[in-house]
């Protein structure tokens, strides 16, 4: 079943149609190449030459070549998304300025988290994310490629539960290493309730992808830098997961979704209840509850239970190739299975939220990442070790800090999407980047 | 209004978990003793009235624990009621007293206050005996007693189950389970360490130290030594849901009990569903071996195997006589119901000590030893935010009920 169809006109990207609000954000001169996703070959020289201005970005929207974007442009700094097609939505000729309130919070003073922060800056970019949207949060996740990085923020309101509306939202925010700049939001009034739980990810160089409510249904979105938005499909989804440049995964509580020709469709019912999905352009991992775990080892294998699964409820897997993969659970522990045996590695984790483990990133060198909702930490191939760990005492039984997303570039840029609900009552908020440089964790 | 149990003294008498009672104050009840006349279903009131009482013609008989005259066999029947026969109450919680309750350990167990005792929530081996108690939905605290004294084990574990039951590994790691991110949890020194990291254990039995099993829901897990893995698929069939509460196993048979009479036993390398299993919904089970297994219903029944059928061997009366967990030694099985605690042997059913009904009293769970050094962990669950948190635990030394 055909769930939608992205539009494929892919030399969209000259057109104004693309092109609101991109200068009042952009003022360096962006020009994010905006729709049609996921550019084919063809078209690849074309991929950055899109809106308002040529943009600069470092790397060609996908299937782009780097010397050939950039040309005749002020240098940007936004990235080359592949975007949805004419289907999209747009946020209005105000500009996306227009959609974020005005932030009357007093100034943020000097950030002290309760765990070990080095000099704050990624690259270039010294000034921390400030998130203007004030209420109460729903997402701050994260991802990145090779452009840069994304920082998705979602907030709603409660009057009843003393949450007052007006200032509520959502926005995405992107970071080439040279600064935060705002790439969409969604006004408040379009985002009264809730955002469904919004999870971020996208295509290397490609389509930004967003799952959750926006603006007024709950879908697959894909975004533009200048603030487009278009449905990918209609589908209640967590975070998608992407392989590659034109294929990727997604599910809800029956079946597994799958994004190729630049098209979401029901792809194979779900053998058990999954609570992630890792896939690349062969295999395919499921787990979930229940000593759950199943591999698609090929494009034409199905489904097939692991043997030998240490008990647990599993929440995330990640796969560093056919005999390597990684498993995270719901007591923290991770979990090695080298396709023929199973391994447990405790990581000291005292979350006591019960989720444990929510996420796994891994880097090219093998390096696996790993977060809970209040540490992060890793296995660098001989142990594991916990890089942000909240004191043992003092912590009220509501933590003080909780993490949102984990991804990274390389096991010496990996990046973490952290709250801190005691800065929520200043400017730009509790919300914080860190980036992790192989040994020191640093906000920006 | 404390808690009290009395307990068998001199004369004899079963123990009466009397909730009007004062803990500190003994309170023997004597001369309560009945001889099984065979009737699979009674319970004889005292020891006058036994013998009218008694169900007669029946194959076994129920009995209250009998006063002075132990062994009393005067009601007929196959078998005799055991007598109390010394005083052994303990001193009340938190007061010096020099008497031995058990073995050297003269205080009784005291828990602070807003702790609560779960199912099964007491296990011992020849080291000592061990209580877990919880006091939230994260906390749990172990406390063990190795005859010298009730001594604290483990920290508050702030990830420790929600509802924490007690198993262990005979002179190896103490197991709590319950319900948590990690079901199964091995307790080694003051070490706790995640074991089985499934959500929820309803029951675990422990064969070996490289063999144990484990129930949840509608499945079976099983340790290898390392970790713990899913033993065959699941019990529920379609639009049949099963829900596990206990499992007894040996090195060569699993018997896992459930809801709505459904029993599963080993054959093989499976589990298959027993046919012809008495109707009521299984809470507790216990084996002495393949031919010779026995599980406990809501309807206060003990039900046996004798390695062909399954069949009611007596039951227990009273309103709230649901049988919640078993335990076991030689000739003789030890049982709890939701308010009472007793054996069974030779084909006598004997009260020991209950609690009325009508009460907040209950008890938990037992566990033992030999079947002179059996355990039972009881709470007045009105009596949480008071000093000890109403718990209150016993032990049976093969006559008597004392405090421990």
């Amino acid at each position: 079943m055909v769930l939608s169809q992205r539009a494929v006109g892919l030399v969209l990207w000259a057109g104004s149609t693309f092109s609101f609000g991109c200068g009042a954000v952009h003022s360096d001169g962006p020009t994010l190449g905006a729709a049609g996703a996921r550019a084919e070959a063809g078209s690849a020289g074309s991929a950055n030459q899109g809106g308002d201005g040529v943009g600069g970005s470092p790397t060609a929207g996908h299937g782009g070549s780097a010397p050939q974007a950039g040309e005749g442009g002020a240098a940007g700094h936004a990235p080359a998304l592949g975007g949805s097609g004419g289907r999209s939505a747009t946020t209005g000729a105000g500009g996306i300025d227009a959609n974020v309130p005005v932030d009357t919070r007093p100034p943020r003073p000097t950030w002290e988290p309760p765990f070990s922060v080095g000099a704050p800056g990624w690259r270039d970019s010294s000034t921390l994310i400030c998130e203007k949207h004030v209420g109460d949060q729903e997402a701050f996740d994260v991802w990145a490629d090779s452009r840069g990085v994304f920082g998705l923020f979602a907030t709603t309101c409660n009057v009843l539960a003393g949450t007052s509306c007006g200032k509520q939202g959502v926005s995405l925010q992107f970071n080439d290493g040279k600064g935060w700049q705002l790439l969409y939001a969604l006004p408040p009034t379009a985002g009264m309730g809730s955002s469904g739980g919004m999870r971020l990810s996208g295509f290397e160089s490609g389509a930004v992808l967003l799952s959750g409510f926006l603006p007024d249904r709950i879908g697959i979105w894909s975004i533009t830098p200048g603030g487009t938005l278009g449905l990918d499909a209609a589908i209640e989804v967590g975070r998608p997961t992407t392989a590659g440049s034109n294929l990727a995964y997604a599910f809800d509580l029956e079946k597994l979704y799958r994004f190729t020709d630049d098209t979401w469709s029901e792809y194979l019912p779900l053998p058990a209840p999954t609570q992630d999905v890792w896939a690349d352009q062969d295999r395919v991992w499921l787990v979930g509850g229940n000593q759950a775990v199943f591999e698609k080892a090929t494009a034409d294998a199905a489904f097939t239970a692991v043997p030998g699964v240490p008990a647990g409820e599993y929440t995330a897997v990640w796969s560093f190739g056919v005999k390597d993969t990684w498993f995270g659970n719901s007591a923290g522990q991770l979990l090695h299975y080298d396709g023929s045996t199973w391994k447990v590695f405790e990581t000291g984790s005292k979350d006591v939220s019960g989720s444990g483990i929510r996420q796994l990133w891994g880097s090219s060198d093998g390096q696996l990442f790993f977060r809970t909702s209040i540490e992060m930490g890793r296995f660098d191939g001989n142990q594991v070790e916990l890089l942000l760990a909240l004191p043992d005492s003092g912590e009220p039984s509501v933590p003080r800090v909780t993490t949102g997303g984990l991804w990274g570039l390389s096991s010496t840029e990996v990046f973490l999407a952290v709250s801190d609900r005691q800065f929520n009552k200043y400017a730009c908020g509790g919300q914080f980047m860190l980036f992790f440089d192989g040994k020191t964790l640093h906000a920006f | 209004m404390l808690s009290f149990l009395s307990m068998l003294a001199a004369c004899g008498g079963r123990a009466s978990l009397n909730d009007d009672a004062g803990r500190s104050t003994p309170a023997p009840s004597g001369g309560t003793s009945a001889g099984a006349r065979g009737g699979s279903t009674s319970v004889a009131g005292s020891s006058a009235a036994a013998a009218a009482s008694a169900d007669v013609g029946g194959s076994a008989g129920v009995a209250d624990a009998g006063g002075g005259r132990s062994a009393d066999t005067s009601g007929g029947g196959n078998s005799g009621s055991l007598g109390g026969s010394s005083s052994g109450v303990g001193g009340a919680a938190g007061m010096p007293n020099d008497t031995p309750l058990w073995r050297s350990s003269t205080e009784p167990f005291c828990p602070p206050p807003g702790s609560v005792l779960n199912r099964n929530p007491i296990w011992s081996d020849a080291r000592g005996v061990s209580v877990v108690t919880s006091s939230s939905s994260t906390d749990s605290r172990i406390d063990s007693n190795d005859g010298s004294g009730w001594k604290r084990l483990t920290e508050d574990s702030k990830s420790g189950p929600s509802n924490p039951s007690l198993t262990g590994f005979p002179y190896g790691p103490l197991v709590e389970y319950g319900n948590s991110a990690c079901a199964i949890s091995f307790v080694e020194g003051t070490v706790n360490r995640c074991s089985g990291a499934g959500s929820r254990a309803t029951a675990v039995s422990i064969v070996d130290a490289q063999v144990a099993y484990a129930v949840y829901d509608d499945r079976v897990l099983s340790f290898n030594g390392s970790f713990w893995v899913q033993w065959g698929g699941v019990l529920s069939g379609k639009d049949d849901p099963t829900y596990t509460w206990g499992v007894w196993a040996s090195k060569d048979t699993v018997v896992v009990v459930a809801d709505a009479g459904k029993i599963f036993l080993q054959q093989g390398m499976k589990l298959q569903q027993q046919a012809a299993v008495p109707a009521g919904d299984y809470r507790a089970v216990w084996g002495f071996g393949a031919t010779d297994i026995w599980a406990g219903n809501q309807l206060g029944e003990l039900v046996h195997f004798d390695g062909k059928n399954w069949s009611v061997a007596a039951t227990l009366p009273g309103e709230c006589a649901g049988i919640r967990s078993l335990w076991g030694r030689d000739d003789t099985l030890f049982f709890t119901t939701d308010h009472a605690f007793g054996l069974w042997r030779a084909g006598v059913a004997q009260i020991l000590g209950d609690f009325s009904c009508a009460g907040s009293s209950s008890v938990m769970g037992v566990w033992g030893n030999s079947k002179k050094e059996v355990f039972f962990a009881t709470q007045v669950t009105e009596l949480i935010d008071d000093a000890c948190s109403g718990v209150e635990l016993f032990w049976f030394d093969g006559t008597a009920v004392k405090a421990l």
